[in-house]
């Protein structure tokens, strides 16, 4: 389903078809701008999100691949200071999810995100994936245990805890408590999942898990996310996105970006010249 | 380090020369030296700092013991008191009389005092009974003297020494130390069942005896026989007061602290209903929603300013508000509300802290969610600023505790003898009255301890010491309760 936004004048692709044009698209960030106070953060980002599909967000430290992420579920709207610019078109409803009229908890309810370092809350396992649920009204004691196994199976931690579902969720290791976090975060059946260098503060077998998993969820949920790992963005993703200092340098298929870049600065940073 | 040339003898008897001041150290002994003196400083630093805590320690010490060894002792003391219909015990007093010529003769006296049930678990019960000789009479066997400990019915003491009764109006009080065939009973620190002395009168008629306070007493038998038995059934029994179950009184041995104690509990009781609720919303709201600009800016001074107010201008302000205004009185609800107001600003600001320990991350986890604001207040915040929150309140509340000078601009009386109206009343008849206690007149206890030392008489200093004593329990328990709550809470919550 293309959307109604054709594919216009990105600064960075003139003539060549835009990448995920065959794809139907998730999300559609249009000339998005950010401004954190007086400084500004992001310019003129043009980006076509495919649905079902991984996007990684790759650049140097300060690129505001982070900032672009975040406004993709409004948190920057819970400090004040912050402006956006331009337009988050949402498929298939046409929403503009920054646009005024958009109350940031619905976006939020659509589109959920897993942070950098693992944040479950204090509470048990089980309360940690049903509070999602609980939020939005549902208590019955029978679906909240059914959706709790559920997400804690799709998130692959169900076999480690299902005998301790009610112990502290502070007792899980580092990778079993991102998982937590990710299985938090499937409860609701987001249609969007943010993950914002999900595996950094994580051993290399926690991250295969981890990764595994994202390979798993994509068929299911649109995934963008953020990586200052090169390789895992190789690894994992569909599309890949270069971004530096506030700018996009490059957006196409991830083969593509590593093997044959457009762009100089890509490749310069794709081959470690600099970042 | 660079090493000096080889040629130098290494002097490590000798000082170096003295380097100057704009020269970094150089040879391995001028950086020795800067190192011993840097080092110097430290050990310097340290013991002033030992010394300091010493010297708080000490003073604290002494203040405590000081108050200590006056008030200790009065704590435990108690003194009989005859009740006011209250619940009857029963004592018998048997005993023989014999006409003498004139004179009657009562003896033996046996007395036998009954245990009642309700025993205090809490004070070593022994009951010594000691008969004393008369003045002037020597026939008296030793002094037989029963210890009376729980599980104990009865305890029996029998004078031997008879009691003469002479007529023409020499009275003769049974139960009065000194007088011959006199029961004096005494406790270490129990109840105590103590005959009321009787008076006996001769008159050529017979013997009449009397309760203390004048009431004739059944006697049994006839009273102008030669000789007969006497049997009282007795409706009184002394009850022995204590320290924290006394009222205030002129006498210092009987003066306690009931209605200050139960006066601080009830006033405690308002100011925490006031300043609570209150305070943590407040803190609440001015963390989580209001929003940041240059009002909420100036009501985050005024509180912490408001937070070091003198007491007594709190007073004054509760004067012509509650007081006059609201027409309150001089009651508990107006002591409550004014201390409620004193503690207000101490919970914000604790709540305030509480809150923003929390961390970003997981306000940032729940809110990623899609929980509203009050949704991430009430599931994540609250439960896991609590500790903080009921810390402070709980150091807010020990600080009212002691707050005298609001209270008595506010007009608390220093002589209140008697308690504010329970709620419900069962006698003389039922009375429901919820909030009377509220409207009542009340006192403290810094203010009793106040009242006391401003008497001459030392003995009630050493009162105000044992009240002292007693504040400084309370306060320390509190702040016990604090501790033990913030570690419980703090244990389920790790970041």
């Amino acid at each position: 389903m293309v959307s109604v936004a054709a594919p216009r004048a990105c600064s960075i692709h003139q003539d060549e078809a835009h990448p995920a044009a065959d794809l139907p698209a998730k999300a559609e960030i249009e000339h998005l701008g950010f401004h954190y106070g007086a400084r500004q953060a992001l310019k003129d980002i043009n980006l076509r999100i495919a649905e079902n599909r991984v996007t990684a967000l790759i650049g140097p430290s300060g690129c505001g691949k982070s900032t672009l992420l975040r406004c993709l579920n409004r948190m920057h709207d819970l400090y004040p200071g912050n402006r956006y610019a331009g337009r988050i078109i949402l498929h298939p409803e046409q929403i503009d999810l920054i646009g005024p009229g958009i109350e940031p908890m619905e976006v939020r309810m659509r589109i959920s995100m897993v942070f950098q370092k693992p944040n479950p809350f204090p509470k048990s396992i089980y309360e940690n994936v049903a509070y999602g649920l609980r939020i939005r009204g549902v208590n019955a004691r029978s679906v909240l245990d059914e959706r709790v196994e559920s997400t804690l199976r799709g998130a692959a931690l169900w076999d480690e805890v299902k005998d301790r579902l009610h112990d502290s969720a502070l007792g899980l290791s580092g990778g079993q408590q991102q998982r937590l976090c990710i299985a938090r975060a499937l409860a609701t059946d987001p249609e969007m999942l943010l993950f914002d260098e999900p595996t950094a503060a994580l051993d290399p077998r926690a991250t295969r898990k981890i990764e595994d998993l994202i390979g798993e969820l994509r068929q299911r949920v649109t995934i963008l996310i953020v990586t200052h790992n090169m390789q895992q963005a190789a690894r994992v993703s569909d599309f890949t996105a270069l971004m530096y200092l506030g700018e996009l340098v490059e957006f196409d298929r991830t083969a593509t970006i590593f093997t044959n870049p457009s762009k100089k600065l890509t490749e310069e940073y794709v081959t470690g010249r600099f970042g | 380090m660079t090493t000096s040339t080889p040629t130098e003898p290494r002097e490590t008897h000798r000082a170096p020369a003295p380097r100057p001041a704009s020269r970094l150290p150089t040879s391995p002994a001028e950086i020795k030296l800067l190192i011993a003196s840097r080092k110097r400083v430290d050990r310097v630093f340290g013991v002033v700092g030992m010394l300091c805590i010493l010297f708080a320690l000490v003073t604290l010490g002494a203040l405590l013991i000081d108050l200590a060894i006056d008030g200790v002792g009065r704590l435990t003391e108690t003194h009989l008191v005859k009740p006011d219909g209250t619940v009857p015990g029963r004592r018998e007093i048997a005993g023989t009389f014999i006409r003498q010529g004139d004179a009657f003769v009562l003896s033996p006296v046996r007395v036998r005092v009954n245990a009642d049930q309700n025993l205090s678990p809490l004070v070593d019960q022994r009951l010594m009974v000691e008969v004393m000789p008369a003045a002037g009479n020597t026939e008296v066997d030793a002094a037989d003297l029963k210890t009376f400990r729980p599980g104990d019915d009865t305890a029996t003491a029998t004078a031997t020494a008879p009691a003469v009764v002479a007529p023409g109006g020499v009275a003769t009080e049974l139960g009065r130390r000194g007088t011959a065939g006199t029961i004096a009973a005494r406790t270490l620190g129990g109840f105590v069942f103590v005959p009321d002395p009787l008076r006996v009168t001769a008159s050529p008629d017979g013997i009449d005896l009397a309760a203390f306070g004048d009431e004739p007493v059944a006697v049994e038998g006839s009273r102008s026989a030669t000789e007969g038995t006497v049997r009282v059934d007795e409706v009184s029994r002394f009850v022995p007061k204590s320290f924290f179950t006394s009222m205030p009184s002129r006498e210092p041995n009987r003066a306690g602290i009931l209605s200050a104690w139960v006066g601080t509990m009830l006033v405690m009781l308002v100011t925490a209903a006031a300043a609570l609720p209150l305070g943590i919303a407040a803190g609440i709201y001015l963390e989580e929603y209001a929003r940041k600009n240059k009002l909420t800016a100036l009501i985050e001074i005024n509180i912490a300013n408001l937070a070091g107010v003198p007491s007594i201008i709190w007073g004054l302000m509760a004067l012509g508000l509650f007081v006059y205004l609201f027409h309150l009185g001089h009651s508990v609800a107006t002591a409550g509300l004014t201390l409620g107001l004193l503690v207000l600003p101490i919970v914000i600001i604790a709540t305030r802290e509480a809150i923003r320990s929390v961390p970003a991350t997981i306000r940032e986890a729940s809110i990623a969610l899609g929980a509203t604001k009050w949704q991430t207040v009430r599931n994540h915040i609250i439960p896991y600023s609590m500790s903080g929150i009921l810390t402070g309140s709980i150091i807010g509340l020990s600080r009212a505790i002691g707050e005298t000078a609001p209270l008595i601009t506010i007009g608390a009386l220093t002589y209140i003898p008697f308690l504010p109206p329970p709620p419900v009343q069962f006698e003389p008849e039922l009375s429901v009255q919820p909030f009377a206690w509220l409207t009542s007149p009340f006192t403290v206890m810094p203010i009793q301890m106040f009242n006391w030392t401003s008497r001459p008489d030392p003995a009630f200093h050493r009162n105000a010491a044992a009240a002292g004593v007693v504040l400084v329990a309370l306060t320390l328990a509190m702040n016990a309760v604090a501790i033990v709550l913030r570690y419980r809470l703090r244990k389920r919550i790790k970041w």
